[in-house]
C-alpha cells in the first residue's frame, strides 16, 4: 500500500472525522463510519475530495465499496 | 424513466387502494388532529389557495421538501395543503412519502396507515433504499407528488440542520429530471426542538417557496449542489420565520 496515498487519505478525511484519536492510530482496516465516527452522509463529500485531490473519477459502485481507509487507498491506487 | 413491472404494479395497486380509503383516512386523521389534539394551521385558506395555484401552474410531478421537527409533519402538511375534495379530484397531489422503515416496522397499525397514506418505506439496507428512491423518482417522473425531508431525520437542534443533512434529496431531484422543488417550512409556535409529537393545542405556520434548482454539474456533485440549494432555502425560510416572529413579539 502506498504510504503517501494512505497519509493523504487520512488528511482528507480529517475534517469529517469525529474520533481524532482513532485517526491518529489508523490502519488500513480502520473504517470510516464505525472507527472514525464519520457521518455516513459525509462519505459523498469524502469521495468528491478524493476525486479532486487525485484527479480521478470514482463510480457509484466503487464508492459504495469504500468502507475503510484501505478500501479508499486501493481504489485510488488503481486509478493513479 | 423505467421501473420493472414487478415494482410498478404494487405501486399502482397501493395507489388505487389508497384512493379508495382516502375519505376515511383523511377524515380520521383530521378529526384526531383538529378535535382531539386541538391543532390549528394558521391561515389555512391562503395556504390551500397557494398550493392550488402551484398545482395549476405545474402539470408535472412535484418534489416537496419540508423541514422536519416531529413525526407527524407529513400529516400536518397533507391537511394544510388541500381539502379532502381537492385530493379526491386530483389524487396525484396527495403526496407519496418516504418514511424510514425502522420507524414503522414494529407496528402493524403504523404499517397499514403508511400503506394507505401512500408511503414507500426506506430500508436501512442501501440496496433496498436505492430501489425505494428509484421508485420515488419514477413516481415524480410520472406526474406524482412526492414528499421527502431533505435533512434526512428530525433536526436535533430544532433548527434546519445545515451540517448533517443527507444528499438523497439531490439524487432524487436529479433522477426525476424536474427543475423545480417546493420547499416548505412548517413550525408550531411552541416547538423549541425536535419532538415525537407537537404539544396539544399547537398552532402551525406553513410557508412555501417554489425553487428552481440551478445545477450544471453531474453525478454526485450535482446531487450535493441540489441538496445544498434546498437546505439553504429552508434555512432562509427559517430565518424569515424567526425574524417575523421577533418583529411581532417586539
Amino acid at each position: 500500500m502506498s504510504n503517501d496515498v494512505f497519509e493523504q487519505v487520512k488528511e482528507i478525511v480529517s475534517p469529517y472525522c469525529k474520533n481524532k484519536e482513532a485517526l491518529e492510530s489508523a490502519t488500513a482496516d480502520t473504517s470510516f463510519l464505525e472507527d472514525l465516527a464519520i457521518n455516513s452522509a459525509r462519505l459523498v463529500d469524502i469521495v468528491i475530495d478524493f476525486e479532486d485531490e487525485f484527479d480521478i473519477e470514482v463510480s457509484d459502485e466503487e464508492a459504495d465499496k469504500i468502507r475503510t481507509i484501505g478500501d479508499a487507498v486501493t481504489v485510488i491506487n488503481a486509478k493513479t | 424513466m423505467k421501473l420493472p413491472k414487478k415494482q410498478r404494479w404494487p405501486l399502482a395497486v397501493q395507489k388505487a387502494i389508497a384512493f379508495m380509503c382516502l375519505p376515511v383516512l383523511y377524515f380520521l386523521v383530521v378529526l384526531w388532529m383538529k378535535y382531539i389534539q386541538n391543532y390549528r394551521i394558521k391561515d389555512i385558506k391562503s395556504i390551500r389557495r397557494r398550493f392550488k395555484d402551484i398545482v395549476q401552474q405545474n402539470g408535472t410531478g412535484l418534489l416537496i421538501c419540508p423541514n422536519h421537527l416531529t413525526y407527524i409533519d407529513s400529516l400536518l402538511l397533507a391537511w394544510a395543503f388541500a381539502s379532502l375534495g381537492s385530493y379526491m379530484a386530483n389524487f396525484r397531489t396527495f403526496c407519496w412519502n418516504l418514511p424510514n422503515a425502522r420507524n414503522v416496522q414494529e407496528s402493524l397499525l403504523y404499517r397499514v396507515i403508511c400503506y394507505l397514506g401512500k408511503c414507500i418505506l426506506i430500508d436501512e439496507d442501501p440496496q433496498k433504499a436505492k430501489q425505494t428512491m428509484h421508485k420515488a423518482a419514477y413516481l415524480l417522473h410520472h406526474g406524482q407528488y412526492v414528499m421527502i425531508f431533505p435533512e434526512g431525520r428530525r433536526s436535533k437542534t430544532g433548527r434546519v440542520d445545515t451540517e448533517n443533512y443527507v444528499y438523497g434529496v439531490g439524487k432524487l431531484h436529479m433522477d426525476s429530471h424536474l427543475t423545480e422543488v417546493l420547499c416548505v417550512y412548517l413550525r408550531g409556535e411552541h416547538q423549541q426542538s425536535a419532538s415525537k409529537m407537537p404539544a396539544k393545542g399547537e398552532r402551525f405556520n406553513v410557508n412555501m417557496q417554489l425553487q428552481t434548482i440551478d445545477n450544471e454539474q453531474q453525478g454526485r456533485r450535482a446531487m450535493r449542489t441540489a441538496a445544498n440549494q434546498i437546505i439553504t432555502t429552508l434555512e432562509q425560510m427559517e430565518d424569515h420565520y424567526f425574524a417575523t416572529a421577533n418583529d411581532q413579539a417586539g
